[in-house]
């Protein structure tokens, strides 16, 4: 059977990765950083600087990146001469599997995943509580003049108890293109597009209570000003929204074997710093992405799936991290497709850390996630899907979910019809 | 390397350290002195850490360096010997350099009694010999001076190619001559002011200190110089005029911020920073030469303090004066309390109304989270006598810590200025240098005093190694005191200057 083929230009595909580049300029024209929220005069003197770049350093390498496989795939019949679309499973969302699209064959997807952070290291970004000294040192609140303290001791900084409500969210669509540059070479690029929003409220209470030694006087009829006697309350609210590219991914895929007994290939990812690390858009660092891809189709039916990995931070290797997935999709009713598939992350080391870490430490962690998501065929070549991702532990920045929608259109390209 | 400064491999068996140190000290006082430059190696180090009169386990000592004085003023006249100890981990003391026997000298006074009577080793630097002295920060090298141009004897007994600035491991190796003594003596006439020890930089690459050096116009001037270790280069940094007061103006070189940063302190006015001719803290940088004046943080009572730049030192505890009346009038007529700043931030850390609360140099803990100071406060009633004890308190002003137990039969009414006969009490120091006053790696403090926790150190002065927490005390050297004998004649024996690494 001959499948019709669904044509694209070059010149319309190119468009994609050209109007991105475009967009990415425009982007950094724009003036100051979500990181600097956390050094503007609001937050000034409550430590919270080193949070923007320590989340600068991380929130990117946490967000999701769609397959580069093709849902669906092609393969040449010499008795036809022609190019078929394989009836078998869907490919995975998240995750890859070694099939190829197929020579001369185009993929163009789009997605979009909405990134709501909750938690840092287990704990609530939405009240971050300030540790009450390290090593000495407290959060300060400055009193010009000094002030003298309930017992009889001079100080002219109050410590302050600060309780934090950090909000970033993320909202990611990524276009995407893979093109079959041989029966068993696909190259896949992905440029996401990102808006980043940052929205920090704090409380200050001060003198803060868990340091007794800076208790003030009780206040006498309510005469004496503010932080000089009794303990005062003072809230914040700094938010920022910023747009902009993120990192340029650029993914090769090569098949080494089929079918003896399972399809195996390699995969190579190169992930180039386009987007800036600062509005939480990029990692700032250019990524060497090694993978094995190992699945096979059983039954026509189902597709079990194992990716081992290396993100390599080609600046600082000892940033670098083990990837691995492991899962499977199966048709679940007619074009319904079904995926599952465990995700992990395991650094090598903390990716950056804080030196005076009042509100959290950035540690080395281990992701685990779960993925699970349905894909549904349409028009014949055309696939939508939903997926969600949901951490298995709390380890870093962590989101309760990760929803992502995506469709995808594949089609052979004009040199092949 | 012939040298007065003989060097010498004495380790001795803390068992034979009493024995040895009778012997040594007579044959001393039966010698000749200033033809004697053979090293008296049998004598050996004398010093010794006493075990604590408790079960408790002492605390853990890295590497001590230490001058041994002894003095005799006897009928035949002043005579005296020194030598240059280390104590490495359980070791016994292992003397590695030595000035042989001088004297007997007729000197119009008794010199070893009077100086020996405040029990503050610092004015023994006024006889001369060893002088400034240096641990590196990680303990690999000691650096020492050796001059005797500025001896209250007013004779010389160490020849002029024997003076210098020296370096040696602590094993006693490596001794090498790095240059001419400063020109600016250790101690002061009036001993107004000392400066016993050279400051090392964070590498251990260079060391400050003061010497004479070309000023604005040409002439002679008190400056701060640095020496680097490995090549002997010396380089003058400042270019001060020439002052009133001794030393630089009566201050004098501090220590690194960082590599390139070096701290001092005095009232001129370099470049017109200090317009005002207050007491002001300086740096300058090693590379340019370019002098800054620290910021200053307001204290009660209307005064400011210099502190340095929260970039290197981090936080700086200090004594200050506050208004009020002491509630021990007897030590001094102000209220003193110790304060902790990082230049912007400032805190008062006591509240004992007392006037001799930290007359010394108190520090701020390795890990920043403590500050340690001398005090004669009895906070928790465990210091009846009001001695002066060793404290340490939470940077953050709560948790004040009484961490020695100096006792004695009688309350002592000047407390931490107790410089006379021990019936006036003891005292109690840590180095001048902020740094080396507490291991880096096990936190173990190490302080002078003339108190008396053993029973072993009735008139003298002692380096003790006690842990942050109050436990482990023990003494690490065994020097003899003030002794006056049945013949009239007095013998003295005290340490000081020291120093002690790791302290990075």
């Amino acid at each position: 059977m001959k499948v019709r083929s669904h044509t694209l230009s070059p010149s319309v595909a190119c468009g994609v990765v050209i109007t991105s580049a475009v967009l990415m300029l425009s982007s950094q024209v724009h003036a100051g950083t979500l990181a600097d929220v956390f050094n503007s005069g609001e937050l000034a003197g409550l430590e919270m600087g080193p949070i923007g770049p320590a989340l600068a350093n991380t929130v990117a390498s946490t967000y999701p990146v769609a397959s580069a496989s093709s849902s669906v795939t092609y393969a040449f019949n010499p008795k036809t001469e022609t190019f078929e679309r394989q009836t078998r499973v869907l490919g995975p969302i998240i995750g890859e599997r070694a099939e190829t699209i197929g020579k001369g064959q185009i993929d163009i997807s789009v997605s979009y995943s909405g990134v709501d952070f909750s938690t840092i290291n287990g704990n609530s970004l939405g009240d971050l509580v300030n540790q009450p000294s390290i090593n000495g040192r407290v959060v300060s609140f400055p009193v010009p003049g000094g002030v003298v303290l309930k017992d009889g001791r001079f100080t002219n900084f109050l410590p302050v108890l600060v309780h934090a409500n950090i909000d970033v969210q993320a909202d990611i669509g990524t276009p995407s293109i893979t093109y079959g540059v041989t029966p068993d070479f696909d190259v896949n690029l992905s440029l996401p597009l990102l808006q980043t929003y940052l929205n920090v409220k704090v409380n200050e209470t001060v003198p803060d209570p868990r340091l007794p030694q800076f208790m003030l006087p009780a206040c006498m009829n309510g005469s004496a000003a503010p932080t000089t006697c009794g303990s005062t309350s003072i809230n914040h609210q700094v938010a920022d929204r910023a747009t902009g590219f993120g990192d340029l991914l650029l993914r090769l895929k090569y098949v080494l074997q089929r079918d003896t007994p399972v399809d195996l290939a390699a995969g190579l990812g190169v992930s180039f710093p386009s987007g800036n690390p600062d509005n939480f858009q990029g990692t700032g660092n250019y990524q060497v992405q090694p993978e094995l891809i190992v699945s096979k189709i059983i039954a026509d039916r189902f597709e079990p799936l194992l990716n081992l990995g290396v993100n390599i931070n080609a600046d600082n290797v000892d940033l670098s991290s083990f990837r691995w997935a492991v899962g499977s999709t199966a048709k679940v009713y007619g074009p319904l497709t079904a995926a599952a598939v465990f995700l992990g992350t395991n650094e090598f080391n903390p990716q950056t850390t804080i030196s005076a870490p009042f509100f959290f430490q950035i540690n080395r962690n281990d992701y685990y996630n779960f993925s699970f998501g349905m894909r549904c065929l349409f028009a014949e070549t055309g696939v939508v899907s939903a997926n969600v991702i949901v951490p298995l532990n709390r380890d870093g920045l962590r989101t309760d979910y990760i929803p992502t929608i995506g469709i995808e259109y594949a089609f052979t390209g004009p040199w092949n019809s | 390397m012939e040298l007065v400064v003989a060097v010498v491999n004495d380790r001795l068996k803390r068992d034979d350290v009493p024995m040895k140190a009778k012997m040594c000290y007579q044959s001393l006082a039966r010698a000749s002195a200033m033809a004697v430059l053979v090293a008296l190696a049998a004598c050996g180090g004398s010093g010794s850490s006493i075990p604590p009169n408790t079960n408790e386990v002492p605390a853990p000592i890295n590497t001590f360096v230490y001058v041994d004085t002894a003095c005799r003023d006897s009928a035949d006249g002043f005579s005296m010997t020194q030598e240059l100890r280390v104590l490495r981990g359980e070791n016994g003391p292992l003397t590695i350099a030595r000035i042989p026997m001088v004297g007997p000298l007729q000197v119009p006074v008794t010199y070893c009694g009077d100086l020996a009577l405040p029990r503050s080793a610092p004015l023994f630097l006024a006889f001369g010999g060893f002088q400034r002295l240096a641990m590196s920060p990680v303990a690999t090298v000691i650096v020492f001076e050796v001059t005797d141009d500025f001896s209250i004897l007013g004779q010389s007994f160490v020849p002029a190619e024997q003076k210098g600035i020296f370096r040696i491991r602590p094993d006693g190796s490596g001794l090498r001559r790095l240059g001419n003594p400063s020109r600016v003596p250790a101690i002061s006439t009036g001993f107004g002011r000392s400066e016993s020890n050279f400051y090392f930089s964070p590498s251990g690459r260079l060391v400050s200190f003061t010497d004479i050096g070309p000023g604005p116009g040409g002439e002679d001037a008190v400056q701060v110089f640095v020496l680097d270790v490995e090549t002997g280069k010396r380089t003058q940094l400042t270019h001060m005029p020439p002052a009133a007061r001794p030393g630089l103006d009566g201050g004098g070189a501090d220590d690194f911020l960082n590599e390139r940063t070096v701290v001092f302190d005095g009232i001129f006015n370099p470049d017109g920073l200090n317009p005002d001719g207050k007491e002001r803290v300086f740096t300058v940088d090693v590379v340019t030469r370019q002098i800054k004046v620290e910021s200053t943080v307001a204290i009660p009572g209307g005064g400011f303090v210099a502190v340095p730049s929260i970039t290197g030192f981090g936080r700086v505890t200090f004594p200050a004066m506050v208004p009020g009346t002491p509630v021990n009038k007897q030590a001094g007529e102000n209220v003193f309390e110790l304060f902790i700043t990082d230049g912007t931030n400032l805190l008062q850390l006591t509240n004992f109304g007392r006037s001799d609360t930290s007359p010394g140099v108190p520090f701020v803990s390795i890990d920043g989270a403590h500050a340690f100071f001398v005090a004669s406060a009895d906070p928790d009633q465990m210091n009846p006598s009001e001695l002066c004890q060793i404290f340490s308190v939470d940077a953050l002003g709560g948790d004040v810590r009484q961490l020695t137990r100096f006792s004695a039969s009688q309350r002592s009414a000047l407390g931490c200025v107790a410089f006379g006969r021990a019936s006036e009490g003891c005292t109690t120091e840590f180095n001048d240098s902020q740094r080396v006053s507490q291991d880096a790696r096990s936190g173990t403090v190490v302080f002078g005093s003339s108190c008396d926790p053993f029973g072993t150190n009735q008139n003298g002065v002692q380096i003790f190694a006690i842990r942050p927490d109050g436990s482990g005390l023990h003494a690490l050297t065994d020097a003899r005191g003030l002794v006056r004998n049945t013949d009239r004649s007095v013998e003295a024996e005290l340490p000081g200057p020291w120093s002690y690494g790791p302290h990075r």
